[in-house]
């Protein structure tokens, strides 16, 4: 009998230990908070925007004196413990308060000190509340219930400035950081589940007290009032079973959801009611607000995982979709070699004024081609002669009197196609193109005129009197990549342009701006969106000059990657520091040049021209400067 | 960890433990007393009643239950002299944006589940505004009830806005050109149906 007993109780004791693990387990196992964060966003808009709604009427409605007098609603909540801070706003303050509560309502959209916004959004949203309850409908319910959660939860952990600001450092690194699950986003996420069942568990056991929903007549009611209706939809007179259907399904939806949601297979079919019902009734009785409201919510019973991957899916599609392409010069030059050369039998480029003449500049320069300037302004058909020049015609440069060619350094490694010499005739280039263009050009030939002459391998063979350049890397500059990323780009392309600019800069904005004068004033740039790409890079090309912009970095990062980089190239350097980070560079890099923020892309390239040409007067952190090219260099720099 | 960590750590997890079922149990009896309902449910929410006052959570989600049923609309007339009288009426589908409209709708159809008292000071609130609106000292609300024409009405050839489908209250003067106190309305009473026109309130 005693064993009985002891053996009952131990049942139920061991039942009872498995109903509060169960329980446990139910409310407070870790969860990710990835949805909280969708929530957030969705339900933050949503507050931004019924907030600056209410900043339409905002005397008639919350006036001391308007729609609804302060001391009514003050006597009708006199017994209850309700706060609004609209309660103890002077008449004179209501418009500056609004405002600052939008302002609040949009730092808890964007995620900007959530811990504390979430908790202000919140008390922003039943202060409104509470004191026009005449007012009230659906939407405001679910806001507060809602933003009450998200105040609960670590809404603010993904999807949020905070985040991003938290994992800045690490995100320049290239990793990303994991996202600590938590129990309090558990809570936050079943309660959001728990209420979503109440309410409709209500809704649909308030609409069994009534007969039109046994009917079925209720949707019809609802379809046919004129007030709520957006769109006329009496035609369902002639088909009454359609709102008979829907009025018997929205029955069973609304009282079974709180059972089947819990299905995993009756889930999505649930869920996917519910979409379509509040969406009828944004579409149809111009509840947009409350519709969307409620499905916010559904985000709660979502895989976290799932939502995960679309949204880096959806991040990948737009930055695919805005992002220039990793190589844009290589991208970009096939096409132009391809019009330039189509429409102009002869091209040549103009020579600023002052300039040596061409035959001059071939004679003294040492400087290389550069592999870009030349297909973009000397190519000319292939079925052009060489031996028989036709008159010139001229192309002229964006910014014509800095139109000119690169420089490089001593360093003379053409990678210019071949580059034939024929007396006082423009130079023609020929190179290892495709055989043939799209116009059915032959691309084996190729005149350039006002080049200098290539300080490289350059054969004077009298026999031939066409001095060649072999270039077995042009055949890369004519096959379309469509890298991925910037680092699956180089993996395959072998780039040899001593005479391209290295610049290095984080902020896509200004990344784009300097390539983009660097592209206007005919210097060559490759760019690097980070760290690792710019030392990829580094190693792949021979830079003639490294410009690193230090925004978005710390100084030690700064100086991290300067000192790399001075480790893989001997190419000058020019750092474009903040003051704190000037102080670091100066101190632990030599060899680098500095400019200081606010610094303009003119006195980028004037600062690269004085440090590769030899002008004295630029700073440096260990006052070395690179050797002095020739005047005329200088002059086509 | 220390025995008091633990021990602070253990009660911190027992009083989250109570909060989540006072809180499940206080967010699923809010409702509870919508009529018609039991003693028992109606005293059972009364436990829970300030919490769910105090966090705006005391709702009865009954969306369009336990009937549609019709729509309330509030209009207002107010006397010119030498002029016919100004009428309007909200909500009125002019008003945008679509919530700023269901504010109004709201206005017109919430007042009547508050208060008696608090009715009245709505609806002199309402009269006060829209009468310092137009710059008018009398004004009179009239308060409509649109019932929704049925499928065999429409069948019949019936339209959502033909007048019999109006019921209006009896009109409820307000004068404020004295003490700014409004006049007594006439007893509620229901007239012959009568179309009005939709004015904007604007």
């Amino acid at each position: 009998m005693n064993s009985a007993v002891r053996n009952t109780i131990h049942n139920w004791y061991q039942s009872f230990q498995t109903g509060v693990r169960a329980w446990t387990e139910f409310w407070f196992a870790p969860a990710d908070p990835f949805m909280l964060g969708v929530i957030r966003i969705l339900t933050g808009w949503m507050l931004v925007y019924n907030l600056l709604v209410w900043g339409i009427d905002l005397q008639a409605f919350f006036g001391v004196n308007g729609l609804q007098p302060l001391q009514t609603i003050l006597d009708f909540h006199a017994s209850s413990p309700v706060f609004s801070l609209w309660f103890y706003v002077p008449a004179a303050w209501i418009p500056t308060v609004h405002w600052i509560c939008v302002g609040i309502a949009a730092l808890f959209f964007l995620g900007v000190g959530t811990r504390v916004t979430s908790i202000l959004a919140y008390l922003i949203t039943i202060s409104y509340s509470q004191r026009v309850p005449v007012a009230n409908f659906g939407l405001d319910q679910i806001l507060g219930l809602l933003c009450l959660y998200l105040a609960i939860g670590p809404s603010g952990a993904c999807l949020s400035f905070d985040a991003w600001w938290k994992n800045r450092k690490a995100r320049q690194q290239g990793i990303t950081l994991p996202v600590p699950a938590s129990s309090s986003a558990r809570v936050a996420l079943r309660m959001i589940q728990l209420h979503l069942c109440v309410i409709y568990f209500w809704a649909g056991y308030s609409k069994l007290k009534g007969d039109s929903w046994f009917s079925g007549e209720a949707m019809w009611q609802a379809m046919a009032n004129q007030e709520y209706q957006t769109m006329d939809l009496t035609g369902f007179a002639w088909l009454p079973w359609v709102p008979y259907l829907i009025a018997h399904v929205t029955i069973i939806w609304e009282v079974y959801f709180c059972v089947a949601i819990w299905n995993r297979t009756l889930r999505p079919l649930w869920l996917l009611i519910g979409a379509g019902m509040h969406f009828g009734i944004g579409a149809f009785m111009g509840m947009w607000t409350f519709g969307l409201i409620m499905t916010f919510a559904y985000f709660s019973f979502s895989d976290p995982e799932k939502w995960r991957r679309r949204f880096a899916w959806a991040q990948n599609s737009i930055r695919d979709l805005f992002a220039e392409p990793p190589l844009p010069e290589l991208l970009q030059e096939e096409p132009l070699l391809t019009e330039v050369a189509s429409q102009a039998p002869v091209a040549t480029l103009s020579v600023p004024s002052g300039t040596p003449s061409r035959s001059s500049a071939v004679r003294e320069s040492n400087a290389a081609v550069a592999v870009a300037a030349p297909a973009k302004f000397v190519a000319t058909p292939a079925n052009s002669n060489p031996s028989v020049s036709p008159a010139p015609e001229t192309l002229s440069s964006p910014t014509e009197p800095e139109s000119v060619l690169p420089p490089v350094r001593q360093a003379p490694a053409p990678a210019a196609p071949e580059l034939v010499e024929q007396a006082d005739d423009p130079p023609a280039v020929q190179g290892d193109f495709p055989e043939a263009d799209a116009s059915g050009g032959n691309w084996r030939d190729f005149r350039a005129t006002q080049l200098p002459e290539p300080a490289g391998e350059i054969h004077d063979d009298p026999a031939d009197e066409r001095p060649r350049i072999n270039t077995p890397v042009i055949k890369n500059r004519f096959r379309r990549v469509s890298p991925r990323s910037m680092m699956s780009a180089f993996e395959n392309v072998e780039i040899h342009a001593e005479t391209a600019l290295l610049l290095v800069a984080l902020n896509s904005d200004e990344r784009n701006t300097l390539r983009k004068y660097f592209r206007e004033v005919d210097i060559v740039c490759r760019a690097a969106s980070s760290a690792d790409a710019a030392l990829t890079l580094a190693m792949s090309m021979k830079p003639m000059a490294v410009v690193v912009a230090g925004t978005l970095m710390k100084p030690d990062e700064l100086v991290t990657v300067l000192d790399d980089l001075n480790d893989i190239t001997t190419a000058p350097m020019i750092a474009l520091t903040t003051d704190s980070q000037s102080l670091k560079v100066a101190e632990d890099c030599t060899g680098v040049h500095l400019l200081h923020y606010p610094v303009s892309p003119v006195e980028i390239r004037e600062t690269l021209q004085k440090i590769l040409f030899g002008d004295g007067s630029v700073e440096s952190s260990s006052g070395h400067h690179p050797g002095r090219l020739s005047d005329v260099e200088a002059d086509a720099f | 960890m220390s025995r008091f960590s633990r021990i602070m750590k253990r009660t911190g997890f027992v009083l989250a433990n109570v909060w989540v079922a006072f809180h499940v149990f206080a967010i699923f009896i809010a409702p509870a007393p919508m009529p018609p309902a039991s003693p028992l449910l109606v005293d059972a929410s009364r436990i829970a009643l300030p919490y769910n006052q105090a966090l705006f959570l005391n709702h009865g989600y009954h969306f369009f239950a336990p009937d549609p049923g019709s729509s309330t609309l509030i209009s207002y007339e107010i006397e010119r002299s030498g002029d016919v009288p100004l009428k309007g009426r909200f909500p009125d589908t002019s008003i945008s944006p679509r919530l700023r409209y269901h504010r109004y709708f709201m206005l017109a159809e919430n007042v009547w589940g508050f208060p008696e008292e608090t009715q009245d000071e709505v609806l002199k609130a309402y009269a006060r505004h829209f009468s310092a609106k137009h710059q008018a000292d009398k004004i009179s609300l009239v308060v409509l009830s649109h019932q929704p024409s049925s499928i065999a009405r429409m069948q019949a050839g019936g339209k959502l806005d033909d007048p019999d489908t109006y019921t209006e209250e009896a009109p409820m003067p307000f004068d404020f050109s004295g003490t700014g106190q409004a006049q007594e309305s006439e007893p509620d009473r229901v007239l012959e149906p009568q179309p009005v026109a939709a004015a904007s309130i604007h």
